[in-house]
């Protein structure tokens, strides 16, 4: 190995090293779209790569700029496979089971079984009240400006209700939260504000 | 492409993360900006998983391709709706309505014009084998979203597809003798929407 390739594999080592921390939201990216972990693994692994000889050639020449330029490229490198997969075989030629966005909701992949399990069983210890206002959030996709509108409460009490309840979520998803079976205290349940 | 930078200040204000996670973020740049929020900010992209599980727990995955490829010119409400607190959501009228006086039918207290549910039958009592949902066609190009509810008010189904028939996958089960509520909404190619009535059927035993 000459001097120069080594120092470019180092070079290329560094910038591969300085992308690394973009990995979980690149998957996140391309799963949304790719609806298959594998598949969404192998984009994120030729955006990195693709990344890092763009990295090599100087660019983006802001570095502030570099998150918005690698999800450029994840965003490419994603409908490139999605066209391939299509030239291969239109997906509304598959049967709906083989769909990759039919059977599994694509976002939900991002979250492994035990923390999945975790999570559900936070979730089924928070109050009604609190597991409904989580579910106008993330099932029909309210914010919760709009649902105090619908539910006719203050904008920040709903704010603060689902932060609350997100952050018990949160500690169960990260195995932090040794629940003890007891419904969790929420405004509405007499449980007081921090 | 030019990407504006998002704080999370921004994401929290303006609901982006759970439209992103109910899958009715619709608009590119939107969905961009977001995207490129999530790959440097731990909070919010934790705040996405979190959110895609609580999804899950409340209903079936919806076939969220073909929902944020509508066009997202208003929001869905919720209204208190039919027996037993079933929870109803339409899709609010566009703001940019196209205008035309035509008349329409009303759908109810919502004001929007009505699709006419036909299977299964109001009081139904119905057999997972022949579980269909059909109602009429609201217009050429209209985008169908079916809701199943159970009578807590749960949704135990929700589905976005073009035909007016549907039916439940087989992990979307529903119990015998109890009662359901369906319904469905449109979004029309003109950016208009529709909905139905809410309509109760029972599990045959």
């Amino acid at each position: 190995m000459t001097l120069r390739a080594e120092h470019a594999g180092q070079e290329c080592g560094g910038a591969a090293e300085a992308l690394e921390h973009l990995r979980p939201g690149l998957e996140l990216l391309a799963l949304r779209t790719l609806g298959s972990a594998d598949a969404s693994r192998e984009a994120v692994q030729e955006t990195l790569a693709r990344a890092v000889v763009a990295l090599a050639n100087g660019q983006p020449s802001d570095p502030a700029k570099l998150p918005a330029f690698v999800a450029g490229i994840a965003r490419h490198v994603v409908v490139d496979m999605l066209r391939a997969a299509r030239r291969v075989v239109p997906l509304d030629a598959l049967p709906a089971a083989d769909h990759p966005s039919s059977n599994t909701d694509a976002l939900s992949a991002l979250v492994s079984a035990a923390e999945r399990t975790r999570v559900r069983d936070a979730l089924s210890h928070l109050s009604a009240p609190d597991r409904e206002l989580l579910r106008l959030c993330y099932f029909e996709g309210l914010s919760p400006g709009e649902i105090a509108e619908r539910l006719g409460e203050p904008a920040d009490r709903v704010r603060k209700r689902k932060s609350r309840a997100l952050e018990r979520l949160r500690q169960a998803f990260r195995g932090k939260e040794g629940h003890d079976g007891r419904p969790i205290p929420t405004e509405h349940s007499g449980g007081s504000a921090p | 492409m030019n990407y504006e930078t998002l704080t999370c200040e921004a994401v929290a204000q303006r609901g982006l993360v759970e439209l992103y996670v109910s899958g009715r973020l619709s608009a590119e740049r939107d969905i961009s900006d977001l995207e490129t929020h999530l790959l440097t900010c731990d909070t919010c992209r934790e705040e996405v998983q979190l959110g895609s599980v609580v999804r899950a727990e409340f209903g079936a995955p919806a076939a969220l391709h073909r929902v944020r490829s509508l066009p997202r010119r208003g929001h869905w409400l919720i209204l208190g709706a039919a027996a037993a607190a079933a929870v109803v959501f339409v899709m609010a009228r566009p703001s940019s309505h196209d205008g035309s006086d035509r008349p329409v039918v009303r759908g109810g207290d919502e004001g929007m014009p009505v699709i006419v549910a036909v299977s299964p039958a109001p009081g139904a009592v119905v057999s997972p084998a022949s579980l269909a949902f059909v109602w009429r066609a609201a217009g050429t190009g209209a985008q169908y979203r079916l809701t199943v509810t159970s009578e807590r008010g749960d949704v135990v189904w929700a589905g976005a597809s073009a035909d007016t028939l549907q039916h439940l996958p087989p992990y979307a089960q529903l119990h015998s003798g109890e009662s359901y509520f369906w319904y469905v909404d449109a979004l029309l190619p003109d950016g208009g929407s529709a909905t139905s009535r809410v309509r109760r059927f029972t599990m045959a035993p």
